[in-house]
């Protein structure tokens, strides 16, 4: 039975979905409820997998299966494979994957408008989501990676506010554009892992010889052709958490690096690697790329905001722990100064944007740029503190971005409006909505007990740490991120007393009737999400014990592989 | 003396009479195409209109279906037909028969397309048909010539079809179009004929397998062969509608019958490739003139044909925009070498085909219905048009690269043939044609999604009245749509055909 449960995770919703479309459009009840279904099922189907599995074995579950393969006559054989796999990295993130779907599912509840369209689509972006996160072959998390975008430019620009067209097709061009330097570096990273087993029974190798040596050798001396290899394209050869015996580096690629390739005058291997960087940036996003985002939150309505804030960033910062740091080892460490740098832009930058919004979503948004400007941070830093730090950053902001979008949710559900200015003194007419949002704004601004707290404190030790153990961050940019925290202080407690403090002032009188407290299915979102951020906060060994598993070996073989390269380069 | 030249001319009329089984599918479609002339005389006059055209598609239908069968029997009996034939002007390969069959396939969807066009009177007459089978069997013979002259008489064959099928419409918009198209295709001709002959005097002989052929290029100075060989592709180049031989596209996409356009933006084009292609297994002593040459037209073409599209409002013209595109596409992956370009071509050449033929059939189903081609006034019609809208989206995201559709798998195949060239090589033009390309296909995916955009996400100015569409008409654009799914997620199914082909050239 558990032999396909990770499978279930991406194909049940994918069923739902079509049953969706099957059920005439008027059973509007029965695509809540299926919606809601799919994306429970990913939460508990993954919160099974976290309990029942041993953290410390590395991986928990995976499946293998053949896709299909292609024969390039001199070039060999490309071979793609169903890969999926759940691990230390992932799991944490499929959890949250399946916790905000829940919540934005039950936020949905309301959407009557096109209904089975909306959750048709909500199901297939669910289903590329839950995908995205187990895939480990590059072309299929790349089609998951790129598939998901078609359901959320329908859905910011079907169901999303008045910009939504202008919105929604940003949306899709900046994160296409990013998808498509990743494509760049895939084709480039095609022909250099060779996958053994497929190699050795096409040229009729023995047991003792399919080893990767024996091929180089052969290669080299003209003994094997390059046209009889099966290449294959997973990450996990390039992973640690995975050491799989089966693929293998083949020499003299691009991967290998024992030949150095230079394009204008720096590596190739450092070219794919900010290719890359870029690609994922952009879905981060981080500042100079991040200008779709406050567009694309404010257009799309409050479920997708959730979904969207609280994964689809994440896939940014989960492919590069994935996929770049791995395979790209020492021009991660080139460049760590860098990427450290544009993560203290983004903490600064996006935290004084948010000081001066006036729209409560748009404020949002912003504080979403500055706390991803966080995991920047700490993934530059390559210190165990820092990398755990980022991870949990990661998922902390899930819980805490879905709480915030709810919040502004539940104000734009009943009047319409978002402006800050517009409310004052909620408190007084909503008390338990009161509560809950400032458990939201005091989780976002770090507070100790709270999940923001950990992970922010554990991303600036690391920054700290960073000069004096691998010298890779200054002190500086951990002194300037913590600046940071006190703007997000700042601009979370104005908002707070602006609008939930003080005498009651609603700029319309009318809104007096339409301001009412939580309904139970609201106080049904954001109770949960306000408890796991409590219980993450007081207890962050219950994602730390399952994070250092991958993320300790990680560091250990970035430095081990970049010396290795650096070394075979001879590179200073 | 005398008995030997008898001796020579027997040689020659077995020779003949030995082809014969080569250009079967063409000989059927030619008897196919005198029954239609002989049966549009004898009709004339006796039957109803609605009458004549339906007896006279059913013979075109007829035609094509016996020139598949015959293909399939020249795939049967591949072994016993001889290699070469008509001494040697034509070259069968299993992958010429692969590409005919689909030529004939998509003439039977053309010939679906002006079923459902209320065209009785366009199709009453004679000419429709017989131009249509004439591309087919110009197109049937270029993908087999392996001589210039075989090349330059299919060229022949297929453009004046072309004009002729332009301009049959009989309005003023189509007449100057087919007369653009004419004059074009004249100076395009021209300019190839003049590069035969030139290349003929450097080496003595018209036919590109022979050795001397590119033996007598290399020995003349590297500009000059250049320019010859650019004008001898000019003629390939003009079918392919590549840059800079592509300025009719857009004029005859908007003006000529649909249905029609339909079978020459595809036909003559993978035709013309095919040919190139055929071609590249031999240029390998020129590829440092070559490369360069193939990069700046694909570059060109994705270029200019993505650019213009941006800006482009009429669907039929944004069409016609993004095939110009496409052909850069597959054109760029003849610069590997021949075995290995062979799969990417060939998959691209099919997907680009269906999927080409399927936003045709459905920008017709919606654009005849709304009686409209200006993309701005489809504005909220994917309400009315669902099943239509979103069968249209699968083929225009296929055709941008999207995953999960086939289209997207095909450029993904190129690319990687290209990287690897790039690796053994280092040539940088091949490593700018793959940044280059994969750059272009953000840029179409602006205008390519600015039709879903505009059918699902603008508003509609007015309510829509729902108006059940005809499900019979979708039948064939879903099973395309279906192909184009399935070979995302299997693609080693059309490598399990292929190879089926693959008889060694």
């Amino acid at each position: 039975m558990k032999q396909f449960l990770l499978s279930s995770i991406i194909f049940l919703p994918l069923i739902l979905a079509a049953v969706v479309l099957i059920l005439p459009a008027k059973n509007q009840a029965a695509q809540r409820i299926l919606a809601l279904l799919g994306s429970l099922w990913i939460l508990i189907a993954s919160l099974y997998i976290w309990i029942t599995s041993d953290t410390q074995s590395g991986i928990y579950l995976h499946e293998l299966a053949p896709w299909f393969s292609i024969e390039l006559s001199s070039l060999g054989t490309l071979k793609f494979d169903y890969f999926i796999l759940a691990d230390g990295l992932n799991l944490p993130l499929l959890l949250l994957t399946g916790i905000s779907l829940t919540a934005g599912a039950l936020a949905s509840w309301k959407v009557r408008e096109k209904s089975k369209a909306y959750f048709a689509l909500y199901l297939l972006l669910a289903a590329s989501i839950a995908g995205c996160f187990l895939s480990m072959d590059f072309l299929l998390f790349f089609l998951f990676f790129e598939f998901m975008l078609l359901p959320m430019y329908f859905l910011v620009g079907i169901w999303g506010g008045p910009r939504r067209s202008y919105a929604s097709i940003k949306f899709f061009l900046y994160t296409l554009f990013g998808s498509l330097l990743i494509l760049i570096v895939m084709v480039a990273m095609y022909g250099n892992v060779v996958d053994l087993d497929a190699s050795a029974s096409k040229i009729g190798l023995s047991e003792r010889q399919s080893n990767i040596e024996y091929i180089n050798e052969g290669i080299a001396s003209g003994n094997i052709l390059k046209r009889d290899l099966v290449f294959s394209n997973h990450f996990v050869s390039l992973h640690t958490t995975f050491n799989e015996q089966s693929t293998q580096v083949l020499a003299g690629g691009m991967l290998d690096g024992s030949i150095e390739n230079t394009f204008m005058g720096r590596p190739l291997r450092y070219w794919a690697f900010l290719l890359l960087l870029i690609g994922f940036l952009i879905k981060l996003p981080a500042v100079p790329f991040h200008t779709w985002l406050p567009d694309a939150h404010v257009e799309a309505s409050t479920p997708i905001s959730v979904v969207l804030a609280a994964i689809l960033l994440k896939i940014g910062g989960y492919g590069l722990l994935r996929i770049v740091y791995p395979a790209f080892p020492d021009a991660a460490l080139h460049y760590a100064w860098w990427v450290g740098l544009l993560g203290v832009i983004a903490i600064i930058y996006g935290a004084m944007n948010a000081l001066a919004q006036k729209d409560l979503k748009k404020l949002v948004a912003y504080s979403s740029i500055s706390h991803m400007g966080f995991v920047l941070l700490g993934l530059a830093s390559f210190t165990s503190e820092g990398l755990n730090g980022a991870y949990y950053q990661l998922f902390s902001h899930g819980l805490i971005s879905a709480m915030l979008f709810v919040v502004a949710g539940v104000i734009y559900d009943r009047t319409h409006d978002r402006m800050i200015q517009n409310y004052a003194g909620l408190a007084t007419i909503m008390p338990k909505f009161a509560v809950l949002a400032s458990v939201a704004f005091f989780a976002s601004l770090g507070l100790p007990g709270f999940s923001g707290f950990i992970a922010e404190i554990m991303v600036l030790l690391g920054a700290f740490h960073s000069d004096s153990v691998n010298s890779l961050i200054p002190i500086w940019m951990a002194i300037v991120a913590a600046l940071g925290l006190i703007l997000a202080a700042a601009y979370c407690l104005w908002t707070l007393q602006r609008m939930f403090f003080g005498q009651v002032f609603l700029r319309k009188e009318i809104w007096r009737l339409e301001m009412v407290d939580l309904s139970s299915r609201e106080m049904l979102i954001l109770v949960p999400l306000a408890v796991l951020t409590l219980v993450f906060g007081i207890f962050p060994s219950l994602l730390l014990s399952v994070t250092e598993g991958a993320i300790e070996p990680l560091i250990q073989q970035v430095f081990d592989n970049a010396a290795m390269f650096n070394a075979k380069l001879g590179r200073q | 003396m005398e008995t030997e030249q008898i001796d020579i001319l027997n040689q020659k009329l077995q020779s003949v009479l030995d082809g014969f089984s080569v250009i079967m599918p063409e000989f059927v479609l030619v008897i196919g195409l005198a029954f239609i002339l002989v049966a549009d005389l004898i009709l004339q006059n006796r039957k109803s209109e609605k009458q004549r055209a339906k007896l006279l598609m059913t013979y075109h239908f007829i035609a094509l279906l016996a020139a598949l069968v015959a293909s399939y029997i020249q795939f049967r009996d591949f072994a016993e037909i001889q290699n070469q034939s008509f001494n040697g002007f034509l070259l069968v390969s299993g992958e010429a028969i692969f590409l005919r069959s689909l030529f004939y396939l998509t003439g039977i969807i053309s010939l679906l397309m002006f079923q459902r066009k209320n065209a009785a009177k366009l199709l009453a007459g004679s000419e429709v048909h017989i131009f249509s089978l004439g591309i087919l069997i110009g197109a049937g013979i270029l993908v087999m010539s392996s001589n210039l002259l075989s090349i330059f008489l299919s060229i022949e064959l297929m453009s004046i079809s072309a004009y002729a099928l332009t301009g049959i419409l009989k309005r003023g918009e189509s007449a100057r179009s087919a007369l653009r198209y004419f004059i074009f295709g004249s100076v395009a001709t021209a300019i190839m004929l003049y590069g035969m002959s030139f290349l003929y005097g450097f080496s003595g002989t018209l036919n590109w397998q022979n050795a001397d052929f590119w033996t007598g290029i290399q020995s003349v100075p590297f500009y000059s062969a250049g320019i010859v060989l650019l004008m001898f592709f000019g003629g390939l180049l003009f079918k392919i509608s590549a840059v800079p031989f592509h300025v009719w596209v857009p004029v005859v996409y908007r003006n000529a019958a649909w249905p029609s356009v339909a079978l020459f933006s595809v036909v003559p084009k993978l035709a013309a490739l095919m040919a190139l292609w055929l071609i590249s297994s031999r240029w390998i002593s020129m590829e440092n003139l070559v490369i360069p040459m193939l990069v700046i037209v694909s570059a060109g073409s994705m270029l200019i044909g993505n650019f213009s599209a941006l800006r482009e409002n009429n669907i039929k013209g944004l069409l016609g925009w993004s095939s110009i595109a496409q052909a850069g596409f597959i054109l760029i992956t003849l610069v590997a070498p021949i075995e290995s370009s062979r799969f990417p071509f060939f998959f691209y050449s099919t997907i680009f085909l269906t999927m080409n033929l399927g936003a045709f059939w459905l920008v017709q189903s919606i654009g005849e219905a709304e009686q409209t081609y200006d993309v701005n006034k489809w504005a909220g019609l994917g309400k009315k048009y669902t099943f239509e809208g979103v069968l249209l989206i699968v083929f225009l995201l296929s055709l941008a690269g999207v995953p999960p559709f086939a289209g997207f798998t095909a450029k993904l195949l190129v690319f990687t043939t290209l990287f690897e060239v790039y690796s053994i090589g280092n040539s940088p033009w091949i490593l700018f044609i793959i940044v280059f390309g994969i750059l272009n296909t953000a840029i179409a995916i602006f205008y390519y999604l600015r039709i879903p955009y505009i059918l699902f996400i603008k508003e509609a100015e007015s309510e829509p009245n729902s108006i059940k569409s005809n499900w019979r008409t979708m039948i064939t654009p879903t099973i395309m749509g279906i192909v184009i799914l399935i070979l995302f997620f299997k693609p080693d199914l059309l490598s399990i055909v292929l190879n089926s082909f693959n008889f060694g050239l």
